[in-house]
């Protein structure tokens, strides 16, 4: 019955593939004459145009013939299943898609330098943020659908095919805002791939449902029963989806982990997280990732941790309106308690909010944050720094005399000062560091034209140096320099007309800092006031190099020949050995050293892996 | 007689409108059964829901002592229906649509199909659109009856049809059919055209089966009366199964059903001048029942 069906559908749909096969036919002919900017075109109106287009049209006239002949009768009275032969059109007319996927496919891999010019078509500006790769695929299959879900309604393939992509507009607004609403509540933060099987299969269920169980002698009532089982299944998908989120299962391509505000401390990386009501942290003794934290409903990535304690920003909605709050917790995710709870209206923050990151003082007794009028544009309002113990006790304050800033982070809590070091942007002016006494309140310039400030400024482990690159305005120089917080007296490691910086990493200890330029890594001793070690390395951005075993060891990922590499070297930096990153670990980002095993974060399939430098074992961990 | 079709208390309702309410009836296997109604009286909607084409409201459908819902498609195998219009897929050839139609039947008969297009002198390559209707109810033949249902079901499918290709229709292919012992289901209006050939005689009106009943005991016990008195009528005339009379000064006219020697004596008792029965063809059984 299938064959009869298929041969039956591409008849009636010849034409449609036939086009296809002229576009391959112009584009074949278009390459071999090259002329270059014609086969972008047409490879271009194929893509964008031809492909979802054909889907719609194909899937509007799903039923056409059935309608037109009023064949219905004939067809329901026939001993076959309602929905077995829903399914065999369905296929049928999808395989007619997937033959001009195919035929396209073939034409792109076999016609010698084809690809390489289509790797040149660039998306028009306004239609970029819509098409992907994956996009060109999913889209006409999609739309397809849609289109033949709603083609047993009605009998005019033209308004099924203005309704399909009516619903299909439809369908990505609403999908945006229902983005924009797990945004704001902070369960997610990101594109659902997935999302659209689960709409594909709303509308494959309610049309099989119609098909199945309607009266088609009743057109309203067909209609209505399609609307009542689509606004279900729709209704549904999303309530799945959002529990999915919710319940923590990664159901998305996107990374829940933010690893750029990761901490490692005492041995254990913290790990911060935009959808979850907790922190992860990794245990390196357990050798498991564990959740602290869970009574606030979630967790800015930015918190601080110092002290045995973590201290965060959560946002709590109330009345229309967002209003921040301060927690504190223990490192084991006891003790949890608000410090500051801004949306009551005795509170002395009701209209503040917070701005940029919170920091723990180094033994975890205080905490200081910044706040700025609850107001839509901040340039023209004056920033607060606010410090208070962590017991909610001696809540103090002081109005910095920056009110054109835009950016604004803590950097450091240096000891035996009575002082914050902080990193702020103004407005037409570089990022640069700042001391501020909190006793005399006299603020401080340290260093100036930060570059790359905040994300390239680096405290050390013991809170009293900060390595930072800046732009030497007299000298129009780049320095790398590590300048003591207590002394403020500034050590020159580096200086250059451009430095290409990479990432900084201190030793656990403070005595040294690994920095990477263009194709190097370079380690400073401050000790012996130079660099004592050059390692040739595969540039990469991102934070890939570390010490362990206190710090015994340095080690980094490395590509070799074509292949991801751990590379082991010894406390003189001398190689030790080498080991092969799995495959499986697709894009090797954050890279941690923690006692005699490695842990690094893989940016492509989101996840972290675990590597013992004796065993070379790897293991994912989450 | 096996009962191979039965129908209980079944409704339908199209909006406010109902079309009929609690129906009974059952098919004996090998007979033919004439369904007569008005136009919109609910024949076709019956079928349409025999045949899964539309579910009913309430009520159950037994094909062999099995109840079939609306869902079911294996019994279809064993039914052949030929609806009032036969319409396939106008862009296919009289070829290609067997082809296409002998895949649902495991049964279907390509012999009897060859054999079908001889007798009824159509061109296998002829497109379906370019059929006349009667063609067309000839292509609706042999679609049906290569599959060598159990049940025929026919939903006046002669309407429109000239008379030789009527004639031969009924005459003919109903009668080898009734012959080799399939049961017939025969929806029609054109109630002159059933009487030669049908078994029992099934009338729907106003969305009640009002006579569902053996045709020659229908034939045999329908009577026209016709009574003349000295003098005009001073009573009613009371006897049950009266379905119409009219009075005219001292003579009445009545159809009465079933008519029975204890009403005949009913009506002597009377002292009529005169007194005749009279029996009646299907179309006048059929315009008196529905009256």
């Amino acid at each position: 019955m299938f064959t009869k069906i298929f041969f039956k559908e591409w008849r009636d749909n010849l034409v449609i593939f036939s086009i296809a096969v002229l576009f391959m036919l112009a584009l074949i002919v278009l390459k071999l004459s090259d002329l270059k900017e014609l086969t972008l075109y047409v490879f271009g109106m194929f893509l964008l145009l031809f492909l979802p287009f054909s889907g719609l049209l194909i899937g509007s006239g799903g039923f056409y013939s059935e309608f037109k002949d009023n064949a219905w009768i004939y067809l329901f009275s026939r001993p076959i299943k309602k929905e077995k032969l829903w399914i065999f059109k369905y296929l049928s007319l999808l395989s007619i898609l997937a033959a001009i996927f195919l035929i396209f496919f073939l034409v792109k891999q076999f016609l010698p330098g084809l690809n390489e010019i289509m790797k040149e078509f660039k998306v028009p500006g306004e239609l970029k943020g819509l098409f992907s790769f994956y996009t060109y695929l999913v889209l006409p299959i999609l739309v397809f659908t849609i289109s033949f879900s709603l083609s047993i309604l009605y009998e005019k393939q033209f308004a099924i095919f203005s309704i399909s992509v009516l619903i299909g507009a439809g369908l990505a607004f609403l999908l945006q805002q229902y983005y924009i609403f797990l945004w704001t509540t902070y369960l997610y933060d990101g594109e659902l791939k997935g999302f659209q099987i689960l709409i594909a299969f709303s509308f494959i269920l309610s049309s099989i449902l119609t098909f199945r169980k309607s009266d088609f002698s009743q057109a309203g009532r067909k209609i209505f029963n399609f609307a009542k089982y689509i606004m279900l299944f729709l209704a549904l998908s999303f309530a799945l989806a959002t529990a999915w989120i919710a319940k923590g299962d990664l159901f998305t391509g996107k990374k829940e982990i933010e690893p750029y505000y990761s901490r490692e401390y005492k041995g254990d990386v913290y790990l911060g997280t935009y959808i979850k009501g907790f922190i992860l942290r990794y245990n390196s003794r357990s050798g498991k990732v564990e959740k602290v934290g869970g009574k606030a409903k979630s967790i800015d990535p930015r918190f601080s941790i110092s002290g045995e304690k973590i201290a965060f920003f959560i946002d709590i909605k109330n009345r229309g309106r967002w209003y921040d709050n301060l927690w504190v917790m223990n490192t084991d995710g006891s003790n949890q308690k608000a410090l500051i709870e801004s949306q009551k209206p005795m509170s002395r923050f009701y209209n503040l909010r917070f701005w940029g990151n919170c920091l723990l003082s180094p033994d975890g007794s205080k905490v200081a944050f910044i706040t700025v009028p609850y107001t839509r544009n901040i340039v023209g309002t004056f920033p607060s720094l606010w410090w208070m113990n962590t017991d909610g006790t001696g809540l103090n304050s002081q109005a910095l005399d920056f009110s054109r800033f835009t950016d604004f982070n803590l950097l450091a809590w240096p000891e035996s000062t009575n002082s914050l070091i902080f990193g702020i942007k103004e407005k037409s002016s570089d990022y640069k560091i700042v001391k501020v006494d909190l006793e005399k309140n006299v603020q401080q310039t340290l260093v100036e034209s930060v570059l790359l400030g905040p994300y390239l400024v680096r405290v050390s482990p013991d809170n009293n140096s900060l390595a930072v690159r800046f732009r030497d305005k007299l000298e129009d120089k780049e320095i790398f320099t590590v300048l003591d917080l207590r002394t403020l007296a500034k050590r020159v490691i580096y200086k250059a007309d451009s430095l290409k910086l990479g990432d900084i990493r201190w030793s656990r200890k403070g005595d040294k800092v690994a920095f990477s330029m263009k194709n190097e890594i370079l380690v400073y001793s401050l000790k012996e006031d130079k660099i004592i070690k050059t390692i040739p390395w595969s540039y990469r951005f991102g934070s890939h190099y570390d010490w362990l075993l206190n710090d015994e060891k340095f080690v980094l990922d490395d590509v070799l020949n074509q292949e991801n590499y751990l590379r082991v070297f010894r406390k003189d930096f001398s190689e030790e050995k080498e080991i092969k990153i799995p495959d499986s670990i697709e894009t090797p980002g954050y890279l941690w050293g923690l006692g005699n095993r490695a842990l690094i974060y893989d940016g492509g399939k989101p996840s972290l892996w675990r590597v013992d430098l004796n065993t070379q074992k790897w293991k994912k961990v989450y | 007689m096996n009962e191979i079709l039965r129908i209980e208390n079944l409704s339908k309702s199209f909006g406010k409108k109902k079309v009929f309410e609690n129906l009974n009836m059952s098919l004996e296997e090998g007979k033919v059964y004439g369904f007569l109604g008005k136009n919109g009286e609910g024949k076709t909607t019956l079928v349409r829901i025999i045949m899964g084409v539309i579910p009913a409201d309430t009520g159950k459908i037994f094909y062999e002592n099995k109840k079939i819902n609306f869902k079911d498609s294996n019994y279809k195998k064993e039914i052949g229906f030929i609806p009032e219009e036969s319409i396939f897929f106008g862009r296919m050839s009289i070829k290609e649509l067997l082809d296409f139609n002998g895949a649902f039947y495991p049964t279907w008969n390509t012999q009897k199909v060859e054999s079908y297009l001889e007798r009824f002198s159509l061109d296998k390559k002829t497109r379906i659109k370019n059929l006349s209707r009667g063609m067309k109810l000839k292509l609706g033949l042999i679609v049906t009856l290569a599959s060598e249902p159990k049940i025929l079901i026919l939903d006046d499918p002669t309407s429109g049809l000239d008379v030789p290709t009527r004639h031969d229709f009924l005459k003919e292919i109903i009668r080898e059919l009734s012959e080799a012992g399939t049961t017939i289901l025969f929806c029609t209006h054109l109630v002159h055209e059933i009487e030669g050939i049908i078994d029992q005689l099934g009338i729907l009106n106003l969305g009640q089966l009002i006579l569902d009943e053996d045709f020659q005991k229908i034939k045999s016990f329908t009577r026209r009366i016709r009574l003349s008195f000295d003098e005009p009528l001073k009573d009613e005339i009371k006897i049950d199964g009266i379905l119409t009379k009219k009075t005219n000064g001292n003579k009445c006219e009545m159809v009465v059903y079933p008519w029975t020697e204890e009403k005949r004596k009913k009506l002597e008792d009377l002292k009529p001048t005169k007194i005749e029965a009279q029996p009646l063809n299907l179309e006048e059984i059929f315009v008196n029942f529905v009256s």
